[in-house]
C-alpha cells in the first residue's frame, strides 16, 4: 500500500512539473510585446 | 559574439535601464549558465547528502520516499511563482526590487534583509558541509584527528577560496557553475551505479525506501516526520541564484525564470534518483542514523572503505562548486540593495571592480558574515558543550525560513497588488502562468508558512530565538535610522538616462 501511494506522489510531483512546463511554454509563445508594460509601481 | 546576442544585449540593457540602473555588471551568461547557477547552489550532493543523518534520524527510510517528493511538489510551486515575478521585473535585486515595487519601500527593505539572513546562513551552511566532509577525509590522509576546530579552519579556508575565485570575474564562476551542473550529474549518476552493482549486501527491497512509522528520535513519528522535512525543504532553496544573476543574463525575462523553474525540477528527479539507491543500501540504519555523518557511513558500509572515500571526495568537490554558486548570488543581492542605499556603508558594497566588472567588496563580506555565523556557533558550543543540535541543522533552519519568508513576501505583495487592481495582466512577463499564477500564489504561501513554523519549533527552537534576535536588531535599525533615510529603488526611477549612459561609459572605459 505505501508503495503505491509513494509512487503516485512521486508521478503527481512530475505531472504537476510537466504542466506548468507546458503552461509556460504555451504562454511564451503566445506573448505579445506590445501588450507589456514595465511594473514601475 | 554574434549580433543576434549582440542584438539582445542593447535590449536587455535598455530594458535595465527603464527601472533606472545602468548595466553594470558584465551581460554574458546563457541560459544554462543561469539554470546552472541555480542547480548548483540547491546542490543535491550537499543538502540531501549533508543533512541524510537528520531525515534519517527523525523520518527512518520514509523520510526518503514520502518527504522528498512531498516538499518538491509545493517548492516547485514556490519556485513557478517566483519564476514569474522575475519575467516581469528583471533587475539583480529581485525579491527585494519584487517587494519594494508590489508593495512599498519598506517591505522591500525587510524583504532584503530577511533575505540577507537567509543567505548567509546558506552561505555559511554550505561551506560548513563542505568542510564536515573535506576536514574528516584530511584527517585520514594527513593523520591528525578532526574536531570542532580543524573543522571551522577548512571551513574558513573554503570560504576564502570561493572568495577569490568570485572576485576574479563572472566569466570563471560561468564556467565553474556550468561544470558544476554536469559534475552533479555525473556524480549522481556515478554513486548510484556503484550502489546498484556494487554494495556489499545487496539492495533492500523498493519499499524499503517508503516505510514510515519508524524514526530514530525520541518524539512521535508524525512529528519525528515533520522535523525531518528539514533535510528536503534546505536542499530546496537558493534557486533566487537565477534571479539575482538575471543583470548577467541575456534575455532574462525567459531564461531566468526558466532556471529558477527548471533547476527545482532537475533537483527534484536527480535527487530522488539518488537517495533511493543510497537509502536501499543502508545495511543498518539504526547504526546509520546514530553515526556522526549519516551518508559517510552508508557509503562506507556499502562500498568498502577505498572506492567510498574516493566517492565522498567526488561528493566534497560537489559541495565545493555550490558554495562558489551560493556566494556570487549572496553577492549580487547585497550589491543591488547596496545600490539603493539601504545597509551601513552602502557606497562600498555597491562598488564594481573595474578590472573584474564583479562586486568585490560584497563578495568579501558574503565571506565575512557566513564566517561569523560559524564562529558564533563555534563559541556558543564551547560555552555549552552539552548542545545537542548542531551546527549545520541550526545554520539550515535560519536559512530555510530567511529565504523562504523572503520568497513569499513579494508574493504576498503581488496578491494584494492584484486585489487592488495596480498589478495587471499586462505587466506580466513572458513567463507566466496566466489565471493559474494567483493560485499557485495563495499555494506556495500557505507552505512557506507551514515551514517557517516547523522549521523554528524544538529541537531547533535555537534557530527561533536566532532569528527572532536578528528580526529585532532590523525593527531597530529601521526606526532609528532606514525608517527616514532608505529611500528603496523607487529613487533610482529618478536617474536621468544621460546619467545612466555615462555611468555605463565610465565602465567600459
Amino acid at each position: 500500500m505505501n508503495l503505491i501511494l509513494g509512487i503516485l506522489l512521486v508521478i503527481l510531483t512530475c505531472a504537476v512539473i510537466l504542466g506548468i512546463v507546458l503552461l509556460a511554454n504555451r504562454n511564451i509563445r503566445n506573448y505579445d510585446e506590445k501588450n507589456h508594460e514595465n511594473f514601475l509601481s | 559574439m554574434s549580433q543576434v546576442s549582440e542584438q539582445q544585449r542593447q535590449e536587455d540593457k535598455k530594458d535595465l535601464n527603464r527601472f533606472g540602473y545602468a548595466q553594470e555588471l558584465l551581460r554574458s551568461m546563457g541560459g544554462f549558465s543561469n539554470f546552472a547557477i541555480s542547480f548548483s547552489v540547491i546542490s543535491i550532493l550537499t543538502g540531501a547528502v549533508s543533512l541524510y543523518g537528520h531525515g534519517l534520524l527523525y523520518g527512518g527510510p520514509g523520510m526518503m520516499g514520502f518527504g522528498w517528493p512531498l516538499v518538491a511538489l509545493f517548492v516547485i510551486l514556490v519556485a513557478a511563482s517566483m519564476a514569474e515575478l522575475a519575467s516581469a521585473i528583471p533587475t539583480a535585486g529581485a525579491l527585494y526590487h519584487w517587494a519594494s515595487l508590489l508593495g512599498n519601500k519598506r517591505w522591500g527593505w525587510y524583504t532584503a534583509w530577511i533575505n540577507l539572513i537567509g543567505q548567509i546562513g546558506i552561505v555559511a551552511g554550505i561551506d560548513y558541509s563542505v568542510a564536515l566532509f573535506a576536514d574528516p577525509l584530511l584527517a585520514s590522509v594527513f593523520g591528525y584527528t578532526s574536531n570542532d576546530t580543524t573543522i571551522l579552519i577548512v571551513f574558513a579556508i573554503i570560504l576564502l577560496s570561493h572568495g577569490i575565485l568570485n572576485h576574479v570575474g563572472i566569466k570563471l564562476v560561468a564556467k565553474f557553475n556550468d561544470i558544476s551542473a554536469w559534475y552533479h550529474i555525473i556524480i549522481v549518476a556515478v554513486l548510484v551505479v556503484s550502489l546498484a552493482f556494487f554494495t556489499n549486501s545487496g539492495l533492500k527491497p523498493l519499499d524499503y525506501i517508503f516505510q514510515v512509522g519508524q524514526t530514530f528520535s525520541d518524539k512521535p513519528y508524525a512529528f519525528a516526520f515533520l522535523i525531518g522535512l528539514l533535510q528536503a525543504q534546505w536542499t530546496f532553496t537558493g534557486y533566487d541564484a537565477s534571479a539575482h544573476t538575471i543583470e548577467e543574463t541575456i534575455n532574462p525575462r525567459i531564461r531566468a525564470p526558466w532556471g529558477i523553474f527548471t533547476s527545482v525540477a532537475y533537483s527534484f528527479v536527480f535527487g530522488f534518483i539518488m537517495l533511493v539507491f543510497v537509502t536501499l543500501s543502508i545495511q543498518d540504519a539504526s547504526a546509520a542514523a546514530g553515526a556522526s555523518n549519516a551518508f559517510i557511513y552508508v557509503i562506507t558500509e556499502a562500498l568498502g572503505g577505498t572506492f567510498g572515500n574516493i566517492l565522498l571526495w567526488l561528493v566534497t568537490l560537489a559541495m565545493w562548486f555550490c558554495g562558489l554558486s551560493s556566494i556570487t548570488s549572496f553577492s549580487r543581492m547585497m550589491y543591488a540593495f547596496s545600490r539603493d542605499k539601504g545597509m551601513p556603508f552602502s557606497k562600498q558594497w555597491a562598488e564594481i571592480s573595474r578590472k573584474f566588472r564583479t562586486p568585490a567588496k560584497a563578495i568579501w563580506l558574503a565571506v565575512i558574515l557566513s564566517f561569523i555565523l560559524a564562529a558564533i556557533d563555534y563559541i556558543l558550543k564551547l560555552i555549552n558543550p552539552d548542545n545537542t543540535v548542531g551546527t549545520i541543522v541550526f545554520m539550515t533552519a535560519i536559512s530555510v525560513v530567511g529565504l523562504y519568508v523572503a520568497y513569499g513576501i513579494p508574493m504576498l505583495l503581488r496578491l494584494v497588488a492584484q486585489a487592488k487592481g495596480k498589478f495587471q495582466p499586462k505587466h506580466l512577463g513572458p513567463w507566466n502562468l496566466g489565471k493559474y499564477g494567483r493560485l499557485i500564489n495563495v499555494i506556495s504561501l500557505l507552505w512557506i508558512v507551514f515551514i517557517s513554523v516547523l522549521m523554528v519549533i524544538p529541537p531547533n527552537q535555537n534557530a527561533g530565538y536566532a532569528l527572532i534576535g536578528m528580526f529585532i536588531l532590523l525593527i531597530l535599525m529601521d526606526l532609528l535610522y532606514y525608517n527616514k533615510h532608505f529611500e528603496g529603488p523607487q529613487a533610482a526611477l529618478k536617474t536621468s538616462m544621460k546619467d545612466i549612459l555615462k555611468r555605463e561609459k565610465e565602465l567600459e572605459s
